[in-house]
């Protein structure tokens, strides 16, 4: 089963942030499947591996 | 006074806009290329970056409260326009002047900063999206009480 889990995620002050899961693609099927809903909510996005994701609060806290 | 905003509402689904004006009591009026506001620049507050201020006022189409009869000037009420992105990209960016009672009144209904507007014209977008990506999707909220779009499919 291909699942897609778009979350809304809203923040006082900030831009709506939209954070897009994907499971169930083989290789880069998934970003090829993601990326037309990317496309058209029409805003800047970046695309991170789960790894890569789960990296950044570890990321964050050495710039500091 | 002029207080032009843009909240990164970016629109490519005139259909799915219109659905949720509809709901939230908006009213989406297509090709209308004129939008009301204060209707003068006086360089004094912090206006929509990238865009030509001679514009403002001017669009591919507009969104008012329903029932209500916009007029260009204090008086208003006011419009949310649509108009060209300044970046280029395909697509309209939502613009509007939040000032006074009559920027208070848009944002009554839309959210500040279009926030209502911009979730459930997302959730609506993504919605059709995967309809015609051969997904199945449903609007569930998350236990830290997130909107989420599922899409399911083969």
């Amino acid at each position: 089963m291909k699942k897609i889990v778009f979350t809304l995620i809203e923040e006082d002050g900030k831009p709506l942030e939209i954070q897009t899961e994907a499971s169930g693609f083989t290789g880069n099927a998934c970003l090829k499947a993601t990326e037309p809903f990317l496309k058209a909510l029409g805003g800047d996005f970046e695309t991170k591996t789960t790894a890569e994701y789960h990296k950044r609060p570890e990321q964050k806290q050495k710039a500091r | 006074m002029s207080h032009v905003s843009k909240g990164g509402l970016f629109i490519t689904d005139l259909d799915a806009l219109e659905k949720v004006c509809n709901d939230l009591g908006l009213e989406l009026q297509r090709g209308k290329t004129e939008w009301c506001w204060w209707g003068s620049d006086a360089g004094d507050s912090d206006l929509a970056q990238g865009y030509d201020r001679s514009q403002f006022g001017v669009g591919h189409h507009a969104i008012k409260i329903k029932g209500t009869n916009p007029r260009m000037g204090p008086v208003g009420p006011w419009e949310i326009g649509l108009v060209t992105r300044a970046d280029g990209k395909p697509g309209f960016e939502a613009l509007w002047d939040g000032y006074g009672m009559h920027g208070q009144a848009l944002e009554r209904v839309a959210g500040k900063n279009l926030s209502i507007l911009k979730r459930e014209y997302s959730t609506e977008l993504l919605r059709r999206m995967a309809v015609r990506q051969g997904f199945k999707p449903r609007v569930t909220v998350n236990a830290k009480g997130q909107r989420q779009v599922v899409c399911e499919g083969h």
